[in-house]
C-alpha cells in the first residue's frame, strides 16, 4: 500500500495564521495583491517581501514548500527578465557585452522588480491555500457567496458541489490506483516514453473509472435524496464559520496597512 | 409501521413490474430481512418504503402517511432511514461528523441539537472519538456504521438497508450486525436486504422475493426447511444449516442452528 493520497496543498500546522477565518485571509490576500500593484519600485517590493518572510516564519510552513509555487511562473520569469535587460546592440553604456547581445541597467532593475514582484504575487496567495484546509475554504466561499442568493445564483449548491468533490478526491484517487495495479496485471504497460503513448496507456485506467464515477454519483443522489437533501433551503450547519473580533481585527487593520504601505511606497 | 397495500411498480420503459402487487406490513421493533434472487425486487421495496419510488398502483403507508402525499414527503424519508451497499458512494461529508450531521441538517434542525443528535448516532454505532476523521480513511466496517449512523441522525422508527454488507470482510459484517441488534432492541425495526441466509437468521421474519411477488413470508427457519420454495427461489441454506441437518439425520438432537454456538452447544454441552 502507499501512503494515503495527499491533495490540495494544505500544510496542517497549529499556527496563529492558520487560526484566521478563511474569510479574513482571503481579504487579506486581495489587499496583499491591490498593495503590489500600488508600488512602483524595489524598496516597496523589499518591506512586501518581508512581510511575506514573516507570515511564512509565524505560519509554519517549510520556506521549500512555500516557494515551490515560484516553479510553475520559472519561465515567465526568465521571459519578464530577459525582456527589460537584453538589448541587441545598443548605443547607450551597458553592463555586460557579449556581441551584439547587451545587458541594459536601468532594465536590468526594472526586470528585477517586475520579476521580485510576480514572486510575491505567487508565494502570497499560495499562503492562503497552504494554511487553510479545503473545507475551511469552501465554507468561507459559501458565506462569501450567499449574498448573491439575492440574485438566484445558488451559493449553497455550489458549495455543496466543491464539499463533494472535496470529498471524493481520495476515494477516486484510490479507485484509480486500484485499477491501475488491476490493469498492469492484465498487461497494460505506463512505463512507456512519450507523451502521446503515456496518454492512450490512461485510456483503460479512465474509462471504467468514469463509468463507476457515474455509477457512484447515482448511488450518492439517492443517498442523498433519502437523507431529505432539498437544495440550500432551510438547512442548518453543525458548524457555521464564525469571524471573531481578532478576524476583524486583523482583516481591518491588516487591509489598511498594506494599501497604506501600497500608496506611500 | 410501514405497510404496503396490493403495491405494484414498474419502472419507465419495462414491460414487467418489478413489484407486482405486494402487500406486508413491518412492525415496529421487528427484524425483518428480505431475500431473493438479484431482479426480484429487493431494492424496489427498499425504494418504495421511503417514498424515493412512488407505487404505480397501490399505496405504501409509513406511520399512516401515505408516501405519495407529498406534504409528508420529508417525513416519511427521516422516519424510514435508507443505507445502500457501497458505503463509499453514500457518505457526502469531509469529515466523519459533518457526514452525520448532513441528514438533520437537511431538516433545519437548530445547531445544538444537530450536535446532540450527532453525538447520539455515533454513540449508538460506536464511532465515538472518530468525529473529526476523514471519511476514506477508515475501515470498509466503520463506513457503513458511519452510513448507519447518518440514518439514525434522522430518527428513524425503521431502518432499511440494502444489502449493507455485500462488501464487507467478516469482521466488517459482524459490526454492522452487531449494531442492528443494539439498535433494534432498542425499538428500531430493522429491514435487511440480504443475499446471505446466514444474515437472514437474525431476523424474526423473512420475506422471499420471487419475480416481485411475495414468494414466502414466516419465520426463517421454516424457510431454511422448506426444500421446495428454497429450490423454487435458486436459494442454498447457509453451510451451518445444511451441517445441522446433515447431524440430525444421522440421529443427533439438534434443535437450532442460528449461530455456530446453538450446534457446539448442543454436540457437547457446556
Amino acid at each position: 500500500m502507499r501512503a494515503p493520497v495527499a491533495f490540495g496543498q494544505y500544510v496542517p500546522a497549529d499556527s496563529p495564521v492558520h487560526a484566521l477565518d478563511a474569510r479574513t485571509k482571503m481579504g487579506l490576500v486581495a489587499a496583499f495583491t491591490v498593495s503590489l500593484f500600488l508600488m512602483h519600485d524595489l524598496a516597496g517590493l523589499a518591506v512586501a517581501g518581508v512581510l511575506v518572510a514573516l507570515v511564512v516564519r509565524v505560519s509554519q510552513v517549510p520556506w521549500r514548500i512555500a516557494l515551490r509555487g515560484t516553479k510553475a511562473v520559472t519561465v515567465i520569469l526568465v521571459i519578464t527578465l530577459a525582456a527589460h535587460a537584453l538589448r541587441w546592440n545598443p548605443a547607450t553604456v551597458s553592463l555586460v557585452r557579449l556581441g551584439p547581445l547587451a545587458v541594459d541597467g536601468p532594465g536590468l532593475v526594472t526586470g528585477i522588480f517586475f520579476a521580485f514582484r510576480i514572486v510575491l504575487l505567487v508565494v502570497g496567495t499560495s499562503l492562503l491555500t497552504l494554511t487553510t484546509s479545503p473545507v475551511a475554504l469552501t465554507d468561507g466561499l459559501e458565506t462569501l457567496m450567499r449574498p448573491l442568493e439575492r440574485l438566484r445564483f445558488p451559493a449553497s449548491e455550489v458549495a455543496m458541489m466543491l464539499t463533494i468533490a472535496l470529498r471524493f478526491i481520495p476515494t477516486t484517487a484510490q479507485e484509480a490506483e486500484k485499477i491501475l495495479v488491476a490493469q498492469t496485471a492484465r498487461g497494460a504497460r505506463f512505463d512507456e516514453s512519450g507523451p502521446i503513448r503515456r496518454a492512450k496507456a490512461f485510456g483503460p485506467v479512465l474509462v471504467p473509472l468514469f463509468v463507476n464515477l457515474f455509477r457512484r454519483a447515482d448511488d450518492l443522489a439517492t443517498a442523498m435524496e433519502a437523507r431529505c437533501y432539498r437544495g440550500g433551503i432551510g438547512r442548518t450547519r453543525l458548524h457555521e464559520s464564525v469571524m471573531r473580533s481578532s478576524d476583524w481585527a486583523v482583516l481591518c487593520l491588516g487591509t489598511f496597512g498594506l494599501i497604506a504601505l501600497g500608496l506611500v511606497l | 409501521m410501514i405497510v404496503f397495500e396490493d403495491v405494484t411498480y414498474s419502472y419507465p420503459a419495462a414491460d414487467v413490474p418489478a413489484l407486482d402487487r405486494v402487500s406486508v406490513a413491518l412492525a415496529h421493533g421487528s427484524w425483518t430481512a428480505v431475500v431473493g434472487a438479484n431482479g426480484s425486487g429487493k431494492s424496489t421495496l427498499a425504494r418504495l418504503a421511503n417514498g424515493l419510488l412512488l407505487p404505480s398502483a397501490g399505496r405504501v403507508l409509513v406511520d399512516g402517511m401515505d408516501t405519495a402525499d407529498e406534504g409528508h414527503a420529508w417525513e416519511v424519508r427521516s422516519s424510514v432511514g435508507l443505507v445502500l451497499q457501497n458505503p463509499d458512494n453514500q457518505i457526502v461529508g469531509t469529515v466523519v461528523e459533518e457526514d452525520v450531521a448532513f441528514g438533520p441538517e437537511n431538516l433545519g434542525v437548530p445547531r445544538e441539537e444537530l450536535r446532540l443528535r450527532v453525538d447520539g448516532a455515533l454513540a449508538a454505532v460506536g464511532l465515538t472519538g472518530l468525529e473529526r476523521r476523514e471519511p476514506h480513511l477508515l475501515s470498509e466496517g466503520q463506513k457503513q456504521r458511519l452510513a448507519i449512523a447518518g440514518a439514525l441522525a434522522m430518527k428513524p422508527g425503521c431502518l432499511v438497508l440494502d444489502e449493507p454488507t455485500a462488501m464487507l470482510d467478516v469482521e466488517g459484517r459482524g459490526e454492522v450486525l452487531a449494531v442492528l441488534a443494539e439498535l433494534r432492541s432498542a425499538g428500531t425495526a430493522i429491514i435487511d436486504i440480504t443475499h446471505d441466509l446466514a444474515e437472514a437468521l437474525c431476523a424474526q421474519r423473512v420475506i422471499a422475493l420471487d419475480h416481485g411477488r411475495v414468494a414466502y413470508d414466516g419465520p426463517v427457519p421454516e424457510l431454511l426447511a422448506n426444500e421446495g420454495v428454497m429450490c423454487s427461489l435458486g436459494l442454498e441454506p447457509p453451510p451451518l444449516f445444511r451441517l445441522a441437518a446433515a447431524l440430525r439425520a444421522r440421529g443427533f438432537a439438534i434443535a437450532e442452528a442460528r449461530s455456530a454456538e446453538d450446534v457446539v452447544e448442543a454436540l457437547w454441552p457446556s
